[in-house]
C-alpha cells in the first residue's frame, strides 16, 4: 500500500466519520456578535462602527492650524502637512513594553515613544525613538520588536505580543494590521522566537485613548484589558492594565474567572517559599500559565551555581504553591516553615477520578490540605523538571559542546509520550543537533545531527564525539555506540538493495540516535522505486527497508 | 535535506485555498450557502483536528459544530494569508483546548479510553473503522495529529508544523514513522 492510499483511506475514514449536521449548524448561524481574540490568527477587528467622520474633520483642522503656522501657508501647506506631518495612524506594540509609534499616511514614523517604564528602557536604545524618526514603519517595528527580542521579552513560548492599529480608514487599518504582522513574524522567526502575535485594528476612539492616557497604557493594551472587562466586569481596570499582553491573552482564553496576582506576587510566593531571601537566590523567570488547565505562575530560582535551580508552580489566582522542584540545597532548611506545598503530582496520566466534581479545578485534584510536614523536599514524583538550562546543559555535554560555541535554534518543553521532555536544537559548525531531553531526569531520549539545509556534506563526520556523558546516568548511550560512518551505512544499503552508487539518485543519509544506538536513515531511489533503508550505526546491519513505488 | 525528501512526497490534495477563500468571503457578507459549501469542503480535516486534541468522537462532533458557528461570526476578520484551512483549524484547535479546560481533563485520557468513532454513523465502512482505529491504537499523540491532518486538510508540513508549533524535521519524522507503523498495522490486519 502506497503513502498516497493510506491517506486517501484515512481521509475516506475520517468523511465518513465526521459529522454531517449542516443545518445544526444553520440553526445557530443567526446574527453575529462577540469578539473574541483568536489566538494566532492576528486579526482582530473591533467596533467598526465608530465614526470616521469626526476623525476626518479633526484633521482637516488638524492640518488647516499647522497650515496657518508654516511660513508658505496656503493650500499647498496644508496638503504638503497633509501627508506628511499629520498622523494618519497609530501604532501600538505591547508586551509587557508598550511602545506607540505614529506615522503619517506614507507610513513614515513621525513620533516614537516608550509609553510605560519597560517601553521606555527600549526605546532609550533609539535615542528615545528619535532614532526611529522619517522611516518606515516597517523598518522601525523590525528594530522595535529586534530589541524586545534582545531584552528576553519575547524568549518565552508563551510570550505574546499585541500589534494594535488605530486609524479612522479600516481599509489602511486592515493593510497595516496584515503587513505589521508579517513583519513581526518575520522577525520573531529569524530570531527563532515562538512568541505569539496578536493583532488588531481600532477606529479612533477619542474615550479609549482618553482612558489608556489615564492609566499609562497603549491605546490597544486598553482595548485588550475592555475585552477582560467585557467577560468579568467584577474585576479593575488598572490592575489588569499592569498585566502583560500574555496574560490578558491567557485571561480572556479562560474567560477571565478572577484576578491573577501577578508575577510579582508569585515570585514572592515563591522566594518565600523557599527561603530564598535569606539564601540570597533571585528569580530567573517568572512565566505564567493561566491558560493552563490549572492557571498558575512558572517561577524558576536561581542561586550562585548554575545547578541551584528551582522551579516553583505558584496558583495563579490564591498564589497558594502548587508544587516545586529542584530545590536548592541551601533553601532546604529554610522552606518548609514557610508555604508548606500540597503533595500535588497533577499526574496526567492517570484518569482523572470523579466526573462530578465542578469544573474549575483541572488537573486531578491536589489534596489541597496543604500538608505541614516536615520532610524538607515535597514529592514530585511523576512530574519533576530539571529545568531548560539543566536540559539544554545535559545536551550540550552529550554533544561535547559549550553553551558559547552553539546557536540555540529551538527550546521547547513539550508533553509527549506521557512524560515532560524538552525539544533542543542547536547548530554548531553548520550541523544542526536535536536532542529530545527527559525533563525529569536529564536522560538523552533521542538525539539526530543533519547538516544545515543547504550544506553539501550529509553527514557530519566531525560531530563532536557524544562518548562524554557524564550527566544523565540513565540512558545515555553506552553499547553499540561504534559507528561506521555514512559511507559504509550507505554501501551496506546499496549492497542490500542490489545495486550501486552510479545506479542510485537522490542518495540521503541522516544519522540518528534512536532505540539506544546510532542508526542511518538512508533514502535513495532508483528505476522509479523509492528505497529506504535504517542501518544499524554500530555493526551495518540493515534494521528495516522498505522499497516502494516513487509516486 | 529532510525538506527535500518531503516536497517529494507533497501533493495536492484536499480542498482549492482559493475556493475557500472565496467562501470565507462570502460568508463574511452572511451568505449561509457559502457556509454550507465551506462546511462540506473542510468538516473532515474540522473534525480530525478536534479528534487529534479531544480524542473523544463525542467532544469533537461539539467542537467542529462549534467552530463552523464561530467561522460564521468571525469570517469578517479572516484576512486572506494563503491558507484558509490552517486559519480554520486553528480556530478548531483553539476552541478544542477550550473544551478540554471545560471538561477539566487536558489530554489526559489513556489510550484505551479512545474513542474515535461517533456512536452512530452510517456512513464509516468496516474499513474505515479499521484504518481509523488502528489510527488511534498504534500512533503516538503527535503521530496521529500530523498524520488525520495531513491525509484530512490538504495542508503541508510545514504547515501542519507552524500550526502545531513543532519543529517541521519532527513533523516529517513523525510522518513518516506514523505512516509505516499504520501500513504494518493494516497489512497485519488484512493477514489476521
Amino acid at each position: 500500500m502506497t503513502d498516497r492510499e493510506l491517506e486517501e483511506m484515512l481521509a475516506k475514514a475520517l468523511e465518513h466519520a465526521a459529522p454531517d449536521d449542516l443545518e445544526g449548524v444553520l440553526s445557530r448561524c443567526g446574527e453575529r456578535r462577540g469578539n473574541v481574540i483568536m489566538l494566532e490568527q492576528n486579526n482582530q477587528t473591533v467596533n467598526t462602527q465608530k465614526p470616521a467622520k469626526r476623525f476626518r474633520w479633526w484633521m482637516g483642522l488638524a492640518a488647516a492650524c499647522l497650515a496657518l503656522v508654516l511660513v508658505a501657508g496656503g493650500a499647498a501647506g496644508g496638503m504638503w502637512y497633509q501627508s506628511n506631518r499629520a498622523v494618519a495612524s497609530v501604532i501600538s506594540l505591547d508586551v509587557n513594553p508598550s511602545i506607540e509609534l505614529k506615522v503619517n499616511q506614507n507610513e513614515r514614523v513621525l513620533s516614537c515613544r516608550g509609553v510605560n517604564a519597560d517601553g521606555a528602557v527600549i526605546m532609550a536604545e533609539m535615542d528615545n525613538g528619535r532614532d526611529l524618526e522619517g522611516s518606515k514603519l516597517d523598518v522601525a517595528v523590525n528594530a522595535i520588536v529586534g530589541a524586545l527580542v534582545r531584552h528576553g521579552y519575547l524568549n518565552d513560548i508563551s510570550s505574546a505580543i499585541l500589534i494594535s492599529v488605530e486609524d479612522s480608514n479600516a481599509d489602511r487599518a486592515a493593510r497595516l494590521q496584515a503587513q505589521l504582522t508579517a513583519t513581526v513574524d518575520g522577525v520573531l522567526q529569524s530570531a527563532a522566537s515562538q512568541a505569539g502575535v496578536l493583532s488588531q485594528n481600532l477606529p479612533t476612539d477619542a474615550a479609549l485613548d482618553a482612558q489608556a492616557q489615564q492609566y499609562g497604557v497603549s491605546t490597544g493594551k486598553a482595548a485588550l484589558v475592555n475585552q477582560v472587562l467585557d467577560l468579568n466586569p467584577s474585576l479593575d481596570f488598572e490592575e489588569l492594565a499592569a498585566l502583560s499582553v500574555e496574560e490578558l491573552r491567557d485571561l480572556i482564553l479562560i474567560g477571565a474567572p478572577a484576578m491573577p496576582i501577578g508575577r510579582e506576587a508569585a515570585r514572592i510566593a515563591a522566594e518565600t517559599y523557599a527561603g530564598t531571601l535569606s539564601v540570597d537566590c533571585v528569580t530567573v523567570e517568572v512565566d505564567p500559565e493561566l491558560d493552563d488547565p490549572t492557571p498558575h505562575y512558572e517561577v524558576e530560582l536561581g542561586g550562585h551555581h548554575s545547578s541551584d535551580t528551582f522551579d516553583c508552580i505558584v496558583d495563579a489566582f490564591t498564589g497558594e504553591i502548587l508544587r516545586t522542584s529542584g530545590l536548592p540545597s541551601a533553601a532546604g532548611g529554610h522552606h518548609n516553615t514557610q508555604s508548606p506545598a500540597p503533595q500535588t503530582t497533577p499526574a496526567p496520566q492517570t484518569t482523572p477520578a470523579p466526573q462530578s466534581t465542578p469544573a474549575p479545578q483541572t488537573t486531578p485534584a491536589p489534596q489541597t490540605t496543604p500538608a505541614p510536614q516536615a520532610t524538607p523536599r515535597p514529592q514530585t514524583p511523576a512530574v519533576t523538571d530539571i529545568g531548560v538550562d539543566a536540559a539544554k546543559n545535559a545536551a550540550l555535554t552529550h554533544a561535547g559542546l559549550s553553551a558559547s560555541q552553539v546557536t540555540w535554534v529551538k527550546v521547547e518543553r513539550d508533553y509527549d509520550d506521557g512524560r515532560l521532555e524538552y525539544e533542543l536544537e542547536f547548530i554548531y559548525n553548520n550541523t544542526e543537533y536535536e536532542y529530545t531531553v527527559l525533563a525529569a531526569d536529564g536522560s538523552i531520549l533521542k538525539y539526530e545531527t543533519e547538516p544545515v539545509r543547504g550544506q553539501s556534506n550529509p553527514v557530519p563526520q566531525s560531530t563532536p564525539a557524544p562518548q562524554n556523558t557524564p550527566a544523565p546516568a540513565t540512558q545515555a548511550p553506552t553499547a553499540g555506540t561504534g559507528d561506521i560512518g555514512a559511507d559504509r551505512a550507505k554501501a551496506a544499503a546499496l549492497t542490500h538493495a542490489g545495486l550501486t552508487a552510479s545506479q542510485v539518485s537522490r542518495m540521503k543519509c541522516e544519522r540518528e540516535y534512536e532505540h539506544g544506538r546510532i542508526e542511518y536513515e538512508i533514502e535513495f531511489k532508483c528505476n522509479g522505486y523509492e528505497y529506504e533503508y535504517t542501518i544499524d550505526g554500530a555493526t551495518g546491519a540493515v534494521l528495516d527497508h522498505e522499497c516502494d513505488w516513487d509516486d | 535535506m529532510l525538506i527535500t525528501a518531503v516536497d517529494t512526497a507533497e501533493r495536492e490534495q484536499g480542498p482549492d485555498r482559493e475556493l475557500l477563500d472565496r467562501l470565507l468571503a462570502a460568508v463574511a457578507r452572511g451568505d449561509r450557502d457559502a457556509l454550507g459549501q465551506f462546511y462540506r469542503l473542510t468538516r473532515g480535516a474540522v473534525y480530525a483536528m478536534a479528534l487529534s486534541v479531544l480524542k473523544n468522537s463525542h467532544d469533537a462532533q461539539d467542537v467542529a459544530q462549534d467552530a463552523f458557528v464561530t467561522v460564521w461570526q468571525k469570517a469578517g476578520s479572516y484576512q486572506s494569508q494563503g491558507s484558509p484551512m490552517a486559519w480554520m483549524l486553528t480556530v478548531t484547535r483553539n476552541l478544542a483546548r477550550m473544551k478540554l479546560r471545560q471538561s477539566a481533563r487536558f489530554g489526559e485520557l489513556t489510550e484505551d479510553e479512545w474513542n474515535a468513532l461517533p456512536a452512530q454513523a452510517p456512513n464509516v465502512t468496516p474499513e474505515d473503522k479499521a484504518v481509523l482505529q488502528d489510527a488511534l491504537e498504534t500512533l503516538s499523540a503527535q503521530e496521529r495529529q500530523i498524520v488525520l491532518l495531513h491525509a484530512s486538510s490538504g495542508l503541508k508540513h510545514r504547515e501542519i508544523a507552524a500550526l502545531l508549533e513543532l519543529p517541521l524535521s519532527t513533523v516529517l519524522s513523525k510522518y513518516r514513522r506514523a505512516l509505516e507503523k499504520l501500513r504494518t498495522q493494516l497489512e497485519g490486519d488484512d493477514r489476521a
